[in-house]
């Protein structure tokens, strides 16, 4: 949601006709008061690698055998909690003290005192968190406890700013009436909250593996969430989301899931603090993760910590010979032995006192600090539609990878494996690597290899530099003449939350390579499309920098990994959809914020983007809000292709979730062909599928003015979302249901209307399609 | 495409005009602090679509009229010569009232101490604003055009054309109906007329280089600003693109898509021709501004020339801005060497020894009188005495350096890199009782090389950034990606890129307010928050400051790169 960045502002509540009213107050992309990315010094903290998370030993579950029959099996099982916990992030160097962070680790690594045991001190807490190793066909269990309580056992309040008035978890049952537009009535969790203030209760939670082909009581639905188990919860408090549930009971069929062994146990009311989660792990080899999922409040919880790999490995893949190893062990190891490397690169402020900053207002956006948005005149008309707290978007000035503000890591001239997501709430990044000797003078660009993406490998290997993504034909020959890329300056782009599996081989550097730098040129603002504007792009100061690979080692061990160039990748085929459903990306602006142009009103504030679906009634993509009755319901079986129409002006990682899905194509809405720069010669050949897109993927950047084309099947029954990865969107209504159902039945409807929100609009909502 | 639904709920028919009455909610303190100016805003509310009326079909007023009514508004001086006043039962404090103070130049408000200021041009209170609103519920906006009579009760009585009261922060005014008269005559031609150089498709822009110029100079500015606007304008025709299936866009007509048409003011010869020299450029092609820009010697002249025709000048590069002019069209990045002299002045001052005599050396020059006159006023002004050395060659300065290291006066040098380094050598090592300072706008080479070839003994005034203290980030990242990055002119071309980049930024902020004023007040509220300061630590313009960035630290060299040293305490911003 642009407003320049530099946001215009306005205050004139109701229309003011003044022509301007600026009181814009992000200067530059830095919160005013928060520590300056570019004052930072920079590589000299480490990078870690996350070692494994250690297991709690096995427990029996059913498993379906090749006849359909359940057979009873044991498996892994971990006992995982999130912890608060202090970690120096910032470089000790220079003074800074340690940051209080949120994360996962192993439920027993807690000191006597209740404290989470730290990875400083032989514990496994650690932002990121210790990465879940996964086999093909080895499904996994895990008992996710929210334990973000103090030595007492009180809560801890959350260490952000919440704002209760989006459709959010609301622990605290504390809804709005006027906008239910039901009066009082029964209490219920998961609505859009009376309180203009920052949320202090216990904070709920819920984990969410992302792109894991999993059953909805395992998936994390972002109104199952659950408080933990703290002495003092409020008894005006709900202890779970309103379709909390586990394996031991599915919200919404009320029966234990076909994993579960337990069904003579006791099944989980919610209020235990913990769910106990399943993974079949029945996918193909891929760098997955995990992150809290809480409905309207996942951008504040994933900022303060918790996520972390979760690597599924299968034989295919081990049979190409990459490059490693990966960590082992359960504690920290000799990075300088690794080779296969998990790399999540995040963007985060701080405060001078080394804590987390998060913007707490608003104004922070774009300078509107105007009325909070349930006051009322009359107690039904709002003075303001505008949430006082959340921001449209957030760029921070500080990259944070696996935990280290601009780490380094020493390296030998070999091949080495990098596992890289975009851990940002709302930042793309655009990533190359540059060569320099010793005196800092760049030698040139070296390239990426990728290998994979989000869901598994890549049919074919794929080159890319700045301006190039070249794929190799596989033959053991590097192809002489490179391809363009769709633009001149894109790199590895990356959308928040896409991961992009990739090999460096350091030793086909530049001669006299001192070391390697990982830069960034993707905007400190939204991102949609290139070129990018000059004023936005990323800080070469702070932004613009990720991390550093430090030429220093030398390997007496012969690299024994394969040659990109000879790399045997499998092939993929292509699906083919029996289904096609027409879905939209909005964006909406205030109605009641404005200000007058040249004798027009025009809104002055974006209020919130959206998902829409096509109404065949009126012929119109209709806008669709959380609360909506679900409109999306694939057939058990099917396999649809989903048009994705970008409406709004930037680009959106659109992430689905139980599926991967194949990207088919992408198409200009004006029917034309891809021209991103509107110099009108075309960007990008069709189907304008990146060479790097044309793997299993789970999250796709859909451009404005362009429909974007998925085919997934979708083959688990039950409640799932899909939404916008920008963690900001996504918490303030750019997220929607879709029901998977039984073929030619709709999914159970009225298990979700019983409780939901109703619909906002005073129209008839059209029937399910 | 139209929304349907928001996120906001509300049943039909329960707003409509108590809406547009009651905009808010009395018992909302938080509003009330915040913007006390509510009641004219909802008075002067919205507008989907205008209806022109009779109103707006007034002849052309006399002329005299009109400057009577701009005294007034402008300097607050009545038809009769009297100050305009409050009324008895004034609502603020006395003091300044003129309209000019919160209304601006423009006429088109804007914040003023956190308040909304509205908008009195003519073109938005004498017309009528009426419009059926569907969403987010059906409602009738309207207010009606101000008459002479509802003009004069909302100014006197403070009560709007609708008959609501206006904000307490506005002053209640009595008037004689031919001031009023004239007043609204001067309103009807406030902002009415677009700038020239400017519509709704194109800026014309312009920067001015001196020839004088070594050429290598002049190229490294002027390749930023091609490059700059060649991008710019794919920049914008990339957004243009983006949004042309946005709601934000379709409905509301948000953003303009200017393109940018730069033009290339070269100077030839003597100062004294640049006025005419100037003029011929702007007859050729006006422009709405001048942006970057890089002269030897003074910037003066082109100031001037932008104070005689009302054309504003985006912060050149000069270390000699209009000394001692008040600038008006002029935004400069700092007063120069004339703020190096009066930081120094203060610095002195403030130490509790009594400095003495203050010896300066300079060089015989354009540059080096000026620089050292602005530090004999500067001491002067606190009764500190000074004397300056003009050397005219590198002996002179060796003879005049031995001299000085044996007087144990405190030195100002300004000097440049080589002198520097002659002094320096003859410094060498030697132990010297008083402090010695250096212009760092006179040096090119970075501080880091600058630290460890000087010694640690001299201070430099540097009204730059600290090594790695960020601003100047972008423009180095854009000079590398265009590959036009050199060196010896960072400065120049940091200067350059910025100037341009707050033209990106504030061009996006004037949207169809075509007017040079407005463009000016827009810059002066976006000063803090301009994403790009170059090689100045933070910029801020409080209204008609036309500095961005006020002080200069005290740099001792011998931590100047030190990361350990916490140098942001010796920011020194002069005072008397």
């Amino acid at each position: 949601m642009h407003n320049n960045h530099i946001k215009p502002i306005v205050s004139a509540l109701l229309a003011g006709s003044c022509a301007c009213l600026s009181i814009a107050t992000q200067a530059g992309h830095l919160y005013t008061g928060t520590i300056d990315g570019a004052t930072v010094s920079k590589y000299v903290s480490p990078l870690v690698v996350p070692p494994v998370m250690p297991g709690s030993g096995q427990v029996t579950a059913w498993l379906p055998k090749n006849n359909g029959k359940l057979k009873e099996k044991e498996i892994d099982y971990y006992e995982i909690a999130v912890r608060q916990f202090q970690q120096q992030i910032l470089p000790s160097v220079d003074g800074f003290n340690p940051t209080t962070v949120w994360s996962y680790g192993a439920n027993t690594d807690k000191d006597p005192d209740g404290s989470a045991r730290t990875v400083a001190e032989g514990g496994s807490f650690f932002y990121p968190s210790f990465t879940l190793e996964a086999k093909q066909n080895k499904p996994l269990r895990v008992r996710w406890i929210n334990d973000l309580v103090d030595a007492n056992g009180n809560y801890l309040p959350h260490l952000l700013p919440v704002d209760q008035t989006l459709h959010w978890a609301n622990p605290g049952q504390d809804c709005r009436p006027d906008l239910l537009e039901l009066g009082p009535g029964p209490l219920r969790t998961d609505c859009r909250g009376q309180s203009g203030e920052p949320y202090s209760g216990p904070v709920p939670m819920v984990a969410h593996l992302h792109g894991a082909h999993v059953g909805p009581e395992s998936d994390g639905y972002p109104e199952a969430w659950w408080l933990p188990k703290a002495s003092n919860i409020p008894e005006s408090f709900a202890t779970n989301g309103i379709l909390f549930g586990d394996i031991t009971r599915n919200p919404v069929s009320g029966q234990p899931s076909t994993g579960y062994a337990g069904a003579a146990a006791p099944v989980n009311d919610g209020a235990q603090g913990f769910a106990d989660y399943q993974y079949p792990n029945d996918q193909s080899a891929s760098t997955l993760w995990f992150h809290d999922h809480t409905l309207g409040m996942t951008r504040t919880n994933v900022y303060a910590g918790p996520a972390g790999f979760y690597l599924l490995r299968d034989r295919t893949e081990g049979a190409l010979g990459l490059p490693g190893p990966a960590p082992k062990r359960t504690t920290l190891e000799d990075s300088r032995k690794l080779r296969e490397l998990p790399i999540v690169i995040q963007d985060r402020s701080f405060n001078p006192d080394g804590s987390l900053y998060y913007p707490e207002s608003r104004a922070r956006f774009d300078g509107y600090d105007g009325a909070v948005m349930p006051e009322s005149d009359d107690g039904v008309n709002l003075a303001s539609d505008i949430a006082p707290l959340w921001n449209p978007e957030a760029f921070f000035e500080t990259i944070v990878v696996n935990g280290q503000s601009w780490p380094y890591l020493d390296v030998a001239p070999a091949r080495y494996r990098l596992r890289l997501l975009n851990g940002c709430n709302s930042r793309f990044l655009n990533l190359n690597l540059m060569a320099y000797d010793a005196d800092n003078n760049p030698l040139g660009e070296v390239p990426f290899y990728q290998i994979g993406g989000d869901g598994g490998l890549l049919p074919q290997v794929v080159e890319i530099s700045t301006g190039y993504k070249t794929l190799l034909p596989g033959d053991g020959t590097l192809p002489a003449d490179k391809s363009a890329a769709s633009a001149a300056d894109e790199a590895l782009l990356m959308g928040p939350a896409e991961r992009m599996d990739v090999i460096v081989d350091f030793s086909r550097v530049p001669p006299g390579t001192a070391y390697v730098q990982v830069g960034n040129t993707a905007p400190d603002a939204p991102f949609g499309g290139f070129p990018i504007d000059p004023t936005e792009m990323a800080d070469p100061q702070s932004t613009g920098q990720i991390m550093r690979f430090n030429l220093s080692l030398v390997s007496d061990d012969p690299d024994t990994s394969t040659p990109v160039e000879s790399l045997a990748m499998p092939g993929i085929a292509p699906i083919t959809p029996n289904v096609t459903r027409a879905l939209s990306l909005h964006e909406e602006e205030s109605s009641l914020v404005t200000t007058v142009e040249d004798g027009t009103v025009v809104p002055v504030a974006p209020m919130a983007a959206t998902l829409g679906a096509f109404d065949e009634t009126s012929g119109q993509f209709q806008p669709l809000l959380w609360s909506d009755p679900i409109w999306i319901n694939p057939s058990l079986g099917n396999t649809e292709l989903w048009e994705i129409n970008n409406f709004t002006e930037d680009a959106h990682p659109v992430h689905l979730h139980l599926v991967q899905f194949q990207v088919v194509s992408r198409e200009s809405l004006e029917g034309a062909d891809i021209d991103r720069d509107g110099d009108n010669v075309s960007d990008c050949a069709a189907p304008c599928v990146e060479p790097n897109e044309r793997g299993w993927k789970d999250t796709v950047i859909a451009y404005p003015g362009e429909v974007t084309k998925v085919v997934a099947r979708f083959d688990l029954k039950g409640l799932y979302v899909w939404h916008c990865h920008i963690l900001e969107h996504e918490d303030n209504e750019m997220m929607l249901p879709f029901c998977v159902g039984e073929a030619g039945v709709a999914c159970p409807q009225e298990l979700f209307e019983a409780t939901a929100t109703p619909p906002i609009s005073e129209a008839t909502p059209p029937q399910p399609m | 495409m139209s929304i349907t639904r928001t996120g906001i709920s509300r049943s039909p028919g329960s707003a409509s005009e108590g809406y547009t009455r009651h905009p808010i909610h009395p018992g909302n303190p938080g509003y009330l602090t915040r913007c006390p100016g509510r009641h004219l805003i909802s008075a002067l509310l919205a507008v989907w679509a205008l209806v022109a009326t009779a109103a707006e079909n007034h002849p052309a007023p006399p002329l005299d009229l009109v400057e009577v009514g701009k005294r007034i508004y402008l300097q607050g001086v009545l038809s009769d010569g009297t100050p305009l006043s409050q009324a008895v039962s004034r609502s603020q404090p006395d003091g300044d009232v003129t309209c000019v103070r919160c209304h601006r130049r423009s006429g088109l408000g804007g914040m003023e101490g956190g308040e909304l200021v509205p908008a009195i041009t003519g073109d938005y209170l004498f017309r009528n604003h009426l419009k059926v609103v569907t969403e987010p519920v059906p409602r009738r906006i309207k207010r009606w055009a101000y008459t002479e009579n509802a003009f004069t009760r909302a100014l006197q009585s403070g009560i709007d054309v609708m008959g609501d009261p206006i904000s307490t922060a506005m002053p209640r005014y009595v008037l004689s109906q031919p001031d009023t008269q004239a007043l609204m005559a001067y309103l009807r031609t406030l902002s009415h007329e677009k700038s020239p150089g400017i519509d709704a498709h194109t800026v014309h822009i312009a920067t001015v280089v001196d020839r004088r110029l070594p050429r290598a100079e002049r190229d490294a500015l002027i390749e930023v600003a091609t490059h700059y606007v060649e991008n710019e304008n794919l920049v914008i025709q990339a957004k243009e693109k983006r949004a042309r299936f946005s709601n934000r866009q379709n409905n509301w007509n948000v953003k303009s898509f200017r393109r940018w048409k730069w033009h290339l003011w070269e100077l030839d010869g003597d100062p004294d021709s640049w006025p005419a020299q100037l003029q011929s450029h702007y007859e050729k092609q006006p422009v709405f501004l001048l942006v970057g820009g890089a002269v030897s010697g003074p910037w003066r002249p082109i100031d001037r020339f932008c104070e005689a025709r009302a054309l504003p000048c985006l912060f050149p590069h000069t270390d000699m801005p209009a000394q001692g002019d008040r600038s008006h069209f002029t935004f400069y990045y700092s007063r120069g060497l004339e703020l190096e002299a009066d930081v120094l002045a203060t610095h002195l001052k403030r130490m509790t020894a009594r400095p003495g005599r203050i010896v300066q050396i300079a060089p015989d020059s354009q540059t080096g009188r000026y620089a050292s006159g602005s530090l004999d006023q500067a001491l002067a002004r606190r009764a500190i005495t000074s004397d300056t050395r003009f050397f005219d060659s590198m002996e002179t300065l060796k003879r005049m350096a031995e001299e000085a290291i044996n007087s144990h006066l405190t030195l100002m040098l300004w000097l440049d890199d080589d002198e520097l380094r002659v002094f320096a050598q003859t410094l060498n090592g030697k132990h010297y009782d008083a402090s010695i300072f250096q212009s760092s706008s006179l040096l090119s080479e970075s501080l880091d090389h600058i630290a460890d070839q000087t010694p640690s003994q001299i201070s430099l005034i540097h009204p730059f950034t600290l090594p790695r203290s960020g601003g100047d980030g972008q423009s180095e990242g854009f000079l590398r990606k265009e590959q036009i990055l050199d060196q010896r002119y960072f400065r120049l071309q940091s200067e350059t890129f910025t100037a341009f980049a707050a033209l990106t930024q504030v061009l996006n902020r004037i949207k169809h307010n075509l007017v040079r004023e407005y463009f000016m007040e827009q810059l002066e509220s976006l000063s803090e928050n301009l994403r790009v300061t170059s090689v100045y630590p933070r910029f801020s313009l409080g209204p008609y400051q036309r500095t961005v960035s006020k002080g200069a630290y005290i740099l001792p060299l011998s931590g100047a790169t030190d990361p350990s040293r916490d140098l942001k305490q010796t920011w020194v911003i002069p005072s008397l």
